[in-house]
């Protein structure tokens, strides 16, 4: 098919009204990656949140694994008895700077088969369990007393 | 002859009513059948095929009728497979794109494919506000970008498919 016949089905299906629509939305998406991107550089801190409130806060460059219960407890994981997890739970694992749900027995397994994040900004959710793990910036203006809960 | 134009528009309520429920059962499939397809990225990015039907009936009945088989189509994926939280995302996500696509639609500026564009962005947006609030969690509009260029992509393409369906199908349809 030449490209005459694709500029007149073109042609024949969009206005020009549409044109400039898409224009701004683009110019729109655009602008807002590059705003995100500036904002977010290399980040320090892995917050994890229940419910929209903050329950634990790790460095980004400390591997560990824990596991956080619907009721807001955290615990590590190298506690061998699973038996004690409680249901609605999700396992965060923080390791190389990256950061992912290795497990949780929500229904939908969004927060396990999102992929694992490792820049200020980004974040997981768990909407069944209303659990978000968020990567913020903990360098810098003495954001560190947030560490301790 | 004054008469005629009610009445004709109102003649064959049985068939308006029987078109729709097929159009409501053809939206529902296609959002079954996307729910067994693999995600193609990210939640929130999704192909939207049932936006077709939803985009011809806004053109060929009403804005009224098209919202009433997206909330049936929504309400009954929910209980079959999306779930709670799926049908409340889809429902926040029709519920802004059909305001604006009929909004859209009656400027008369903009095509049928111009205006599932935008009703595809409006869909991602919808979507993301209310999972904002239900996590209570802003850091998601970093997902801006991203659910605008997928719900541009899957607005468009959705809208040119139903620009030519729209074309084939048989203008005494409802
Ligand atoms: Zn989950």
């Amino acid at each position: 098919m030449d490209v005459s016949i694709l500029l007149i089905m073109f042609r024949d299906i969009f206005k020009k009204a549409d044109i400039i629509l898409l224009a701004v939305l683009l110019a729109g998406g655009i602008f807002a990656s590059i705003a995100f991107a500036r904002s977010g550089s290399a980040g320090g801190l892995v917050s994890i949140k229940a419910g929209g409130k903050a329950i634990a806060s790790y460095s980004l460059d400390q591997d560990r694994t824990v596991i956080v219960s619907s009721d807001g407890s955290v615990s590590d994981l190298d506690v061998t008895d699973t038996e004690s997890v409680k249901p609605g739970y999700n396992t965060i694992q923080i390791k190389d700077g990256i950061v992912s749900v290795i497990e949780a027995d929500c229904h939908n397994q969004v927060c396990v088969n999102h992929k694992p994040i490792s820049h200020e900004g980004e974040s997981i959710i768990c909407l069944p369990h209303k659990m978000v793990v968020e990567i913020e910036s903990g360098k810098g203006d003495g954001d560190v007393d947030t560490i301790a809960q | 002859m004054a008469m005629s134009t009610p009445l004709h528009n109102n003649a064959r309520p049985a068939r308006r009513i029987a078109s729709l429920a097929l159009l409501t059962t053809l939206a529902l499939m296609f959002s079954y059948i996307e729910s067994l397809l693999p995600a193609p990225g990210p939640p929130g990015v999704k192909l939207g095929i049932a936006n077709i039907v939803i985009v011809i009936i806004l053109y060929r009945c009403s804005a009224y009728e098209a919202a009433s088989v997206n909330f049936l189509r929504v309400a009954l994926a929910g209980l079959l497979f999306t779930g709670l939280f799926g049908a409340l995302y889809s429902a926040a996500g029709a519920f802004l794109s059909l305001i604006g696509m009929t909004l859209l639609k009656k400027t008369r500026l903009f095509s049928m494919a111009g205006v599932s564009m935008a009703g595809g962005v409006l869909h991602n947006l919808g979507q993301l506000i209310i999972a904002a609030l239900l996590v209570e969690e802003t850091s998601l509009f970093y997902y801006f970008p991203l659910l605008l260029f997928s719900g541009i992509a899957s607005g468009i393409l959705t809208g040119i498919i139903a620009t030519l369906v729209s074309r084939k199908l048989p203008t005494d349809l409802f």
